[in-house]
């Protein structure tokens, strides 16, 4: 008899001596079961039926991931908490040939490493030898410690990340990255081989510029003696408007000269500042004064609006001279008749000090901002077939106050007008107070 | 060690199982039905019948008395031990007082000295039993032979009780401790439930409230594994409970089983902590297996000096065996032979070492068994 059916005869005793059996109770009991049985197979089927579901949704995303670690670039690799290959793609067989057969579950790393070690296939030099390179690898697979590299002796370089999973394993991503050392390599050589050659142009200016100033010393000091008549009268008035074009022309260039001079000298660092406390208001002065007649000429209106007690600035004389006259040089040059330049100075915010040179010029479009702040940019330019000059001034003018710990910043709208902001930081400013001690 | 074991149903009344002729017990354990205890007559018959013994019993989801597994009964066993002494511990979780807290004081309330294991029941509805054992470890040590279950109501999840020489009330827990080098515990736990299906994380929880799974709410993946069946939420989601362990540490699992569920926050209540960023599992049961579980349970606290076992079955696993539940005792009963009594009764979660850790933790849907003896 089955077990469940004594129980429920033994349950449906008329009282618990006798043998006696309460049928309606009995049946009770027996429909009862049969009833947990149907509902225990619903259950059951209900259950097998979702499960069945949940295996294919989870079949889908196993032949997904599957997919995905197939068509990775890289090789991938899960090692059990045991060590052992747990899960690979091709990938990583292409990557170690020599032991491609050993690319199968199971594996152990270090048997793998083993084959490796003894193939000859890695070079073990950085780290000694190949029982050295051995222990160095296997410690830091186990111990990983961000990504490392291999070096094989058919040339290639293989890149490792291997990070530790939840259950004791390794995720590893293996990548031959030879090209990309092979362009890092060739890029590191193209731009040392173009930094070698900025000195060598560098210095051959500096050089030349040194050679050409001799005779150009003869041409000014003499084509001046001319025009003085020094020696005597030259004759035909033509021979002295002659002499006057040679001295104008040799002090253009030997300006031009000098600016190359100190661009280099910039360049390779050996320009050294000569500082003190100058007067901005006087410095502007000065360069405006060298200009005034070609603006007047143009008919150009030059305004002056500084401050009169701006604080002294400790620069380089010169320097600053030089700035100036660059700017306002470039606005003359690039503003029409009837327009007008600004030259202005004024204490910043954060105890700076700025000139700013304005006009209302042609402008610089978008695109040429960053050629006109280029050395000799402007000579790439449709500008300088129109206006002249090299195009050093700008970024000389900019490299100068950088000298100075500050900064040269242009705004411009084309058609507009430009501004340009010489920046001079905060330790320069003298105290007001002791403007005139100084000046 | 003697014992005497009676059981009350409403048919016969109180009737004696067996007797050793105990003179003088010193414990009576009780597994009542939770209505048959509702006018407290008799918890003061039982009381008539050991004046000087320690009472202590809770409300349960079926009694178990002997072999049988019963519903609507009262199963009593008096104990009078040779030289074990016993100390006896009451807290409750009145007042918004934490799980852990109350587990710690009831610990704190047994002498050190001598203490070779502790038996706790505990209200299964307002007590969160993780986090019971915690507070109980936490004053004991997480070595302590500590054993137990949460008391049931049926399978109606309402108010469960515990009662220490009083007529159980709810909110209640209580713990004996027992003493002296003469006693012998055994302890065994066995599921037998089978994880299906994917693994999933728990991405949303708060103590024993499950939000949410993979992202999605947990209760309509239970609906969806229940079909029919979940028009009978909660009592149908203990078909299939949750088995969780932490990210890389499936060995460390937890069966965790279903007591209530709110329709409106789609959340379900479970017996025990469901901590966020665990691995869930959904498990299904077999016959055959959970049977096999119990009697795993049992090999495994089967000592030779065993006179008394204490049943701590899941009310999950009665509400799939349905007639069949007798059967996971019987298979109890066949390794613990005949010199052993069996008591006990069907709970809403169990407290014992787990099948593959010797610390105490609280499971579900398992069969737990503490066996007692003297040498």
């Amino acid at each position: 008899m089955h077990k469940l059916l004594r129980r429920q005869l033994r349950q449906a005793r008329r009282d618990p001596t006798g043998d006696a059996v309460d049928l309606d109770r009995l049946l009770a009991l027996v429909d009862a079961a049969y009833c947990e049985i149907d509902r225990e197979r619903r259950y059951t089927a209900h259950a097998h039926r979702v499960m069945a579901e949940e295996h294919e949704a989870l079949n889908a995303r196993l032949s997904r991931l599957r997919d995905a670690i197939s068509q990775m670039g890289a090789g991938f690799a899960i090692w059990d908490a045991q060590d052992r290959l747990a899960l690979s793609n091709d990938r990583l067989k292409e990557l170690v040939p020599g032991v491609a057969e050993l690319i199968k579950p199971g594996t152990g790393f270090a048997e793998l490493l083993a084959a490796e070690a003894a193939g000859g296939m890695v070079d073990p030099a950085p780290h000694g030898s190949a029982a050295e390179w051995t222990s160095w690898r296997l410690a830091r697979h186990r111990t990983p410690a961000g990504p490392l590299q291999m070096v094989y002796t058919d040339g290639r370089l293989l890149q490792v990340w291997e990070e530790r999973t939840h259950e004791g394993g390794i995720v590893g991503l293996y990548a031959d990255i030879s090209e990309t050392r092979r362009i890092e390599d060739e890029l590191r050589r193209a731009k040392e081989t173009a930094e070698a050659a900025n000195r060598t142009k560098s210095e051959f200016l500096a050089n030349m510029s040194h050679e050409l100033r001799t005779p150009l010393n003869a041409i000014i000091g003499f084509s001046e003696a001319m025009i003085g008549e020094i020696k005597g009268p030259l004759g035909d008035p033509k021979y002295r408007d002659y002499a006057g074009d040679i001295l104008a022309g040799g002090k253009h260039l030997l300006e031009l000269i000098s600016d190359i001079l100190d661009m280099s000298r910039i360049e390779v660092g050996r320009y050294e500042l000569h500082e003190e406390w100058i007067d901005v208001a006087e410095a502007v002065d000065t360069a405006v004064r060298l200009l005034r007649a070609r603006a007047e000429e143009s008919g150009i209106r030059l305004r002056i609006d500084i401050a009169p007690d701006l604080p002294p600035l400790y620069a380089e004389h010169r320097a600053v001279r030089q700035i100036l006259i660059n700017l306002i040089g470039n606005a003359v040059k690039f503003t029409k008749r009837d327009g007008s330049i600004t030259i202005d100075a004024a204490l910043l915010p954060d105890g700076g000090l700025r000139v700013r040179v304005s006009d209302t010029g042609i402008g610089i479009a978008e695109d040429h901002m960053p050629l006109v702040l280029k050395p000799f940019g402007q000579v790439e330019t449709a500008l300088s077939r129109k206006h002249g000059g090299v195009g050093l001034g700008l970024p000389l003018s900019k490299r100068l106050a950088e000298l100075h710990g500050g900064a040269l910043e242009i705004a411009s709208t084309p058609g507009i007008g430009t501004a340009v902001d010489i920046r001079f930081p905060r330790q320069r400013v003298g105290f007001q107070q002791l403007r005139a001690a100084f000046i | 060690m003697k014992l005497e074991q009676r059981l009350w149903s409403s048919r016969q009344g109180w009737t004696l199982l067996g007797s050793d002729r105990p003179v003088e017990p010193s414990l009576v354990l009780f597994f009542a039905a939770a209505r048959t205890l509702d006018d407290g007559a008799r918890f003061a018959e039982l009381r008539g019948f050991y004046p000087s013994a320690s009472l202590i019993g809770c409300t349960t989801g079926g009694e178990i008395a002997g072999a049988d597994v019963l519903d609507g009964s009262i199963a009593a066993t008096a104990v009078e031990f040779a030289t074990t002494r016993l100390a006896f511990a009451h807290e409750n979780v009145a007042q918004g007082r934490s799980s852990l807290d109350a587990g710690a004081s009831l610990a704190a309330s047994l002498p050190k000295a001598g203490l070779r294991g502790v038996f706790v029941l505990s209200d299964g509805v307002r007590v969160n039993g993780s986090e019971l054992v915690r507070g109980v470890q936490r004053v004991l040590g997480s070595d302590v032979a500590l054993t137990g279950g949460l008391a049931g109501d049926g399978a109606r999840f309402g108010a469960t009780r515990v009662g220490l020489d009083a007529n159980p009330a709810p909110g209640h827990l209580a713990a004996i401790g027992f003493y002296g080098d003469g006693i012998r515990l055994g302890r065994g736990s066995g599921g037998g439930w089978n994880t299906v299906g994917p693994e999933r994380i728990v991405t949303r929880a708060e103590g024993n409230t499950l939000f949410d799974l993979d992202d999605q709410p947990a209760l309509d993946l239970y609906k969806h594994y229940l079909g029919p069946e979940a028009a009978d939420l909660p009592a149908s989601a203990l078909l299939f409970p949750l088995r969780i362990h932490p990210a890389g540490r499936p060995e460390a699992g937890l069966v965790r089983t279903v007591i209530g569920v709110d329709e409106e926050r789609k959340a379900m209540t479970f017996a025990g902590s469901i901590p966020t960023g665990h691995v869930a599992q959904v498990m299904l049961g077999h016959f055959d297996d959970l049977i096999g579980g119990a009697g795993r349970a049992a090999r495994r606290a089967a000592i030779p000096e065993a006179k008394l076992a204490i049943l701590v079955s899941c009310i999950g696993r009665k509400l799939l065996l349905g007639q069949r539940t007798a059967d996971e005792v019987d298979a109890v009963a066949e390794v613990l032979d005949n010199t052993c009594r069996l008591t006990g009764f069907y709970s809403y979660g169990e407290i014992a070492p787990s099948e593959t850790s010797p610390c105490s933790d609280l499971h579900n849907q398992t069969m737990t068994i503490t066996t007692i003896g003297e040498a």
